[in-house]
């Protein structure tokens, strides 16, 4: 049996990392089983990774720090990996590799410690109503945040 | 009111080779499947993309395969189409159909 590459294997681990994702590198390793290349492997998992992580920022729209908005953050990312690419040319695949797997590792990063805001939680996360807006009678209106209110 | 979804160029070919394979429809065959009758290599993760949106769509369910050894024991997500999907590729046949019926004869690269 073949080994597949194990740096490509671990940056789809690191970015596919659900269970539901295990399917996708079950697929990849049985094509590389079947007489894929090292090549097509590495394309296949560029592709996977690229478009995962812009789903992801796709879906976290708003970063804490500076507010990028997600297509010029992703094309910043792009911009600055293109060029340290070219930049190392003499060693571009692995300058262009190790690039890849920092840019990834820290939005991984970003994302497990929620550092990139997510819009879902900005429409979910209202809270209840303040006690001078809330109508009398309603009820659904959290008494027992009233009556902390009155007592402060 | 609820609206109906629209399949993209690439996610009806999906949608077709679901058809096509049956029961062994997973991302590899999706993928081999689609290769096979347009001739153009297809990215796995571009078919991953599409079956992810599909899937959000309501237009085909998933359910987890056998794992073999040559997967390195993972297991296939196997994909079928739901009534919806498949109502859905007929009328987007239908409108084709009638697009296409509506175009004068094609020939020698002008319409």
């Amino acid at each position: 049996m073949r080994r597949a590459p194990k740096i490509a294997t671990f940056l789809l681990k690191l970015v596919c990392s659900s269970p539901d994702h295990d399917s996708v590198t079950g697929d990849l390793l049985e094509q590389y089983q079947n007489g894929r290349g090292w090549f097509w492997y590495w394309r296949q998992v560029f592709g996977i990774v690229l478009l995962e992580l812009y789903r992801k920022v796709a879906r976290r729209p708003l970063i804490h720090t500076t507010r990028i908005s997600p297509p010029l953050g992703l094309a910043l990312v792009l911009v600055i990996a293109t060029l340290l690419s070219i930049l190392m040319s003499d060693l571009w695949f692995l300058g262009l590799g190790v690039l890849f797997g920092v840019v990834v590792g820290g939005l991984k990063f970003a994302y497990d410690n929620n550092l990139i805001e997510s819009r879902e939680d900005d429409l979910t996360s209202l809270g209840p109503i303040p006690v001078d807006r809330a109508i009398p009678g309603d009820p659904f209106h959290d008494s027992r945040r009233t009556d902390d209110h009155r007592t402060q | 009111m609820a609206t109906t979804p629209t399949l993209s160029n690439f996610e009806l070919m999906v949608m077709l080779a679901i058809i096509r394979i049956g029961d062994d429809a997973y991302g590899v065959s999706i993928s081999n499947e689609i290769e096979r009758t347009t001739g153009s290599e297809v990215l796995l993760g571009s078919v991953y993309d599409a079956l992810t949106r599909l899937q959000e769509k309501g237009l085909i369910v998933s359910t987890m395969g056998e794992a073999t050894p040559e997967r390195g024991g993972r297991a296939k997500r196997q994909f079928r189409t739901t009534s919806r999907g498949l109502r859905l590729v007929r009328d987007t046949q239908q409108s084709l159909v009638k697009l296409w019926k509506g175009l004068p004869q094609l020939k020698g690269g002008e319409a």
